[in-house]
């Protein structure tokens, strides 16, 4: 058996190897789609073995994300709700319009450093990326639709066979194969080149305010929760919001049914925070400055010290994710052609 | 195809492996038997049964997460089969699950009702554990493990609907439930090869009702979350459970 994996690693590789030479000849530009780490970074969490990314298996989870297809009446992509330029956030929506003039119940979060995920949502029902589509997918009131009708919907399209054949061995229009795409395109919303990190780096500076700002957010102690790089713990916490009476969504405690996690939610990143108003699970605050005003309740923090964290907050804006032709909806994934 | 002979390569590789895999002279078959029965007479959709409090119910939905099948040889070696069954009564042929073991002196059958925790979080599942099968929670990751739904004239919801989704792989309220058969020390476990061990297994569905927790549609009529209610509703289905009789063909 042992002898056999050898056979057929070799065998792949030779595919890979004449793949590239392929290439070569037809002068086809190639850039292979690659996750890296940012140097000194955590461990990631996902687990990119059991999906390794590709570049077919990034484009067609690119062209999933943005397809109407995976809704109900074809107007809820996953991208009507994440939008690349906020940071793949709702832009300005404290809920999300979703299939029959529904709204979402929660804020949608910017999107972005995925990877190092263990569980989504803001009550971090979700165990695993992979399942994360599922979701929103089969809610009433955002995509509305059922697994097996958007898989037939896709096997029923011209150009899907074709791409999940590129993406994935077993070719399959299946669930598994069709989360997976999704999870390759996600995991590879890293934002790890804002102001901040080529501080961090280097390559540029802050100004004074920023620097001030920086300081203070150190010593009063945010980064507790919101603890660099990613700026979360990944901890569920009260954060002293009152439960809103009519939704009454007492976060975590949905999940675990313990009484101890009643509106407790996930410490979201506060990267490219900028974009991802409203703010908080339910969308409560409007801007930055509502925001801190409502820390200056429980945490010493005067006008001037709240000015100086925003601006310090302004400096987690990557535009490398907000601008980045390769999650843009309008630009093709270059391609590894293999000819056989 | 510009490469025949890596392609003639490859398939005589895989010709080879799956000449490697038969075991035609040495298997033998373990074999499950499931009857779904309520009021005494099986448990089928749209039929009416009552239970011990006498409310009326009309199933039309009941299916359920089996598997994990265990055999333990008289020597103490386990064949252990990491598999799951999708058993629903609208799919009668869900109520015989065939597996390959080895043959062998049988003395101890284990399996499992709901599946195990780490398939409820370690991405999307395949064949019966796909999550199209409707048998997940989206939004609070993991197995739906057990669905009875149906109506009863004992029910306060709208249009008399009942509907228990019973799941949970969390402590201190998992649901799922590990179940056995003993098999006797005389030859009666022995397996050859070639041959069958069938064990036929009854699924009481008046204990669902009846169990240790007791479960009135009036006052219970849906569950649709993990927790301790469905950790409770867990034991009582663990209790519908029981070996009428099993034997080697
Ligand atoms: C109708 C709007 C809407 C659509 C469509 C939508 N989402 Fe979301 N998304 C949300 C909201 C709202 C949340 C937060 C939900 C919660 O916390 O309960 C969210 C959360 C997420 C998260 C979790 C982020 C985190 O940090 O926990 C991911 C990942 C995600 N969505 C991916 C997707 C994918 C993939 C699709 C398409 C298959 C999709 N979304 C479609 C609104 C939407
Ligand atoms: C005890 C943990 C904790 C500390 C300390 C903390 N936060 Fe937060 N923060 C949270 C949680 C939890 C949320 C999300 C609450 C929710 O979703 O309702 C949050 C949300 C935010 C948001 C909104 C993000 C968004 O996209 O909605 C900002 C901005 C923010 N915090 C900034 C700060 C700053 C600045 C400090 C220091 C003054 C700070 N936080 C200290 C836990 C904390």
């Amino acid at each position: 058996m042992r002898n056999l994996l050898t056979w057929i690693s070799f065998g792949l590789c030779s595919v890979a190897v004449f793949a590239l030479a392929c290439n070569k000849q037809k002068d086809v530009v190639t850039e292979p789609i690659v996750f890296k780490a940012p140097d000194g970074w955590p461990a990631t969490v996902y687990d990119f073995n059991a999906n390794p990314i590709t570049n077919a298996g990034f484009a067609l989870g690119k062209k999933l994300f943005y397809d109407g297809k995976l809704s109900k009446d074809g107007n809820f992509p996953c991208g009507s709700c994440h939008q690349q330029f906020a940071a793949f956030s709702n832009y300005d929506h404290d809920f999300s319009h979703g299939f029959n003039n529904q709204f979402t119940t929660r804020n949608a979060p910017a999107l972005n450093n995925l990877a190092w995920q263990s569980a989504f949502h803001r009550d971090g029902g979700i165990s695993n990326l992979d399942l994360q589509p599922l979701a929103p997918i089969t809610a009433p009131n955002e995509m509305a639709e059922t697994i097996p009708h958007v898989l037939a919907k896709l096997a029923a399209d011209p150009d899907y066979p074709a791409l999940f054949k590129a993406a994935f061995a077993d070719g399959a229009i299946n669930t598994a194969n069709m989360t997976k795409a999704l999870s390759q395109f996600m995991l590879m919303l890293v934002s790890a080149d804002a102001k901040y990190d080529q501080v961090k780096a280097g390559t540029a500076s802050f100004d004074v305010n920023e620097a001030a700002g920086y300081a203070l957010f150190q010593s009063k102690g945010c980064t507790n929760c919101h603890a660099e790089p990613l700026f979360t713990n990944n901890a569920y916490v009260n954060d002293n919001l009152p439960v809103d009476p009519v939704r009454n969504d007492v976060g975590r405690m949905a999940i675990t049914g313990d009484a101890a996690d009643y509106g407790k939610f996930k410490v979201p990143s506060l990267r490219n925070v900028a974009f991802s108003f409203p703010y908080m699970h339910d969308g409560r605050f409007g801007s930055l400055s509502e925001v801190m005003s409502h820390y200056a309740q429980t945490i010493s923090l005067n006008a001037g010290e709240q000015d100086l964290l925003i601006a310090f907050l302004q400096t987690l804006t990557d535009s490398s994710l907000t601008k980045n032709p390769l999650f843009s909806p309008d630009v093709d994934v270059p391609q590894v052609h293999i000819h056989n | 195809m510009k490469y025949p002979l890596l392609s003639v390569l490859l398939l005589t590789l895989f010709a080879a492996c799956s000449k490697d895999n038969s075991r035609e002279d040495k298997a033998a078959w373990l074999e499950i038997r499931l009857s779904p029965e309520m009021n005494s007479s099986a448990f089928q959709a749209n039929a009416n049964y009552s239970n011990i409090y006498g409310e009326l119910l009309r199933p039309t939905s009941f299916k359920f997460y089996l598997g994990q099948f265990k055999l333990t040889k008289t020597d103490g070696s386990i064949v252990s089969l990491d598999q799951y069954n999708l058993v629903d009564f609208n799919d009668t042929a869900s109520f015989r699950i065939r597996m390959e073991v080895s043959p062998g002196q049988y003395s101890h059958l284990q399996y499992q009702f709901g599946v195990d925790s780490a398939r409820n979080v370690s991405g999307v599942q395949s064949g019966p554990l796909d999550p199209l099968l409707g048998m997940f929670w989206t939004w609070n990751s993991g197995y739906i493990f057990l669905k009875l739904e149906g109506n009863s004239t004992a029910s306060n919801q709208a249009n008399g609907k009942f509907e228990y989704h019973i799941g949970g792989f969390r402590s201190p309220y998992s649901a799922i439930r590990t179940l056995e058969t003993d098999f006797a020390a005389d030859e009666s476990g022995q397996l050859g090869s070639g041959q069958t061990l069938r064990v036929n297994l009854s699924v009481q569905m008046d204990n669902f009702f009846a169990g240790a927790h007791p479960l009135r549609i009036a006052d219970t009529a849906t569950v649709m979350t993990p927790g301790e209610r469905a950790a409770q509703i867990a034991d009582n289905f663990a209790a519908c459970f029981s070996t009428t009789n099993y034997q080697v063909q």
